[in-house]
């Protein structure tokens, strides 16, 4: 690398400063080696091993380790780690982990789904067999109603019988 | 004296802007507030050819064309190629195309 005395616009400590931060690459290109206290007005070719403190215009072509505080205004090619605390405006083609607290206004394809359905199918035939049964129920009930009440009449019926006795029974000694 | 060649120094003296740099501290509690911070520092007006080793404050007004190690506090106009692995505290306007691990708060239209 040449050495020069040049004649900066900076100041010595803003020029310091970018000797210690910047590092000129063979293609022509630099890479910073610490933070920027400030805007990229372009697109960084590379990456950026820290965080971006706000919004990024364009596309991230990597994959972002941390968080995004903000919205995704188009689309995440990739997987997210955590929740997604706003609404997908899209469709989701894998799978989703955890819960949906809002509403699903497309069509659930996936294997959960239909698992879930079958499970409600069979609950359905379940309280279908238990209301048959209950009802099979009452039927024997109302047929013991009548059973009770045919009971009830040959007891009436018997005692008349007995009465009849009792009091032939009572003319017998009468008689004798 | 400098390290720089004066074609690097006539690049950083075209790109590298020293500012009093205001920029917004994201507050993702309970409420989507900024809130104004003054410090001293540079912008820098084109295209970084290259990586960023530490983070950029402010925003970055194109694409970032490799991975983004730790956070992005504000939104994201274009597209994820890659894996978000924390969580998305705003929406996603287009499709997921991966998995989501934790839960969607909002509705899936």
């Amino acid at each position: 690398m040449t050495k020069s005395f040049i004649i900066s616009k900076f100041t010595k400590e803003q020029q310091d400063m970018l000797e210690e931060l910047i590092e000129f690459t063979d293609d022509g290109g630099f890479n910073i080696l610490g933070d920027v206290n400030g805007d990229v007005n372009g697109s960084v070719i590379g990456c950026v091993k820290g965080s971006v403190g706000s919004y990024i215009g364009g596309n991230v072509w990597g994959s972002i380790s941390g968080w995004c505080g903000g919205d995704i205004k188009k689309d995440v090619e990739g997987d997210v780690g955590g929740s997604v605390c706003g609404n997908i405006k899209g469709n989701v083609h894998g799978n989703v982990e955890g819960s949906i607290k809002g509403n699903v206004l497309g069509d659930v394809m996936g294997g959960d789904y239909n698992r879930r359905l079958v499970e409600v199918e069979l609950a359905v035939t379940h309280l279908i067999e238990s209301k048959d049964s209950l009802d099979n129920q009452i039927n024997g009930m109302y047929g013991l109603e009548e059973r009770v009440h045919d009971a009830e009449c040959s007891i009436q019926t018997l005692e008349g019988d007995i009465n009849s006795v009792e009091w032939d029974v009572s003319q017998l000694k009468e008689s004798s | 004296m400098t390290k720089f060649t004066p074609e690097q120094q006539e690049v950083l003296e075209k790109m590298i802007e020293f500012t009093d740099f205001y920029h917004d501290i994201y507050d993702w509690g309970d409420a989507k507030t900024t809130k104004p911070s003054l410090s001293k520092g540079f912008s820098i007006l084109g295209d970084v050819r290259g990586n960023i080793h530490g983070s950029v404050y402010g925003f970055i007004n194109g694409d970032v064309g490799d991975d983004i190690n730790g956070d992005v506090s504000g939104d994201i106009y274009g597209t994820v190629y890659g894996d978000v692995e924390g969580d998305v505290k705003g929406s996603v306007t287009g499709k997921v195309g991966g998995t989501i691990d934790g839960n969607v708060n909002g509705d899936v239209k």
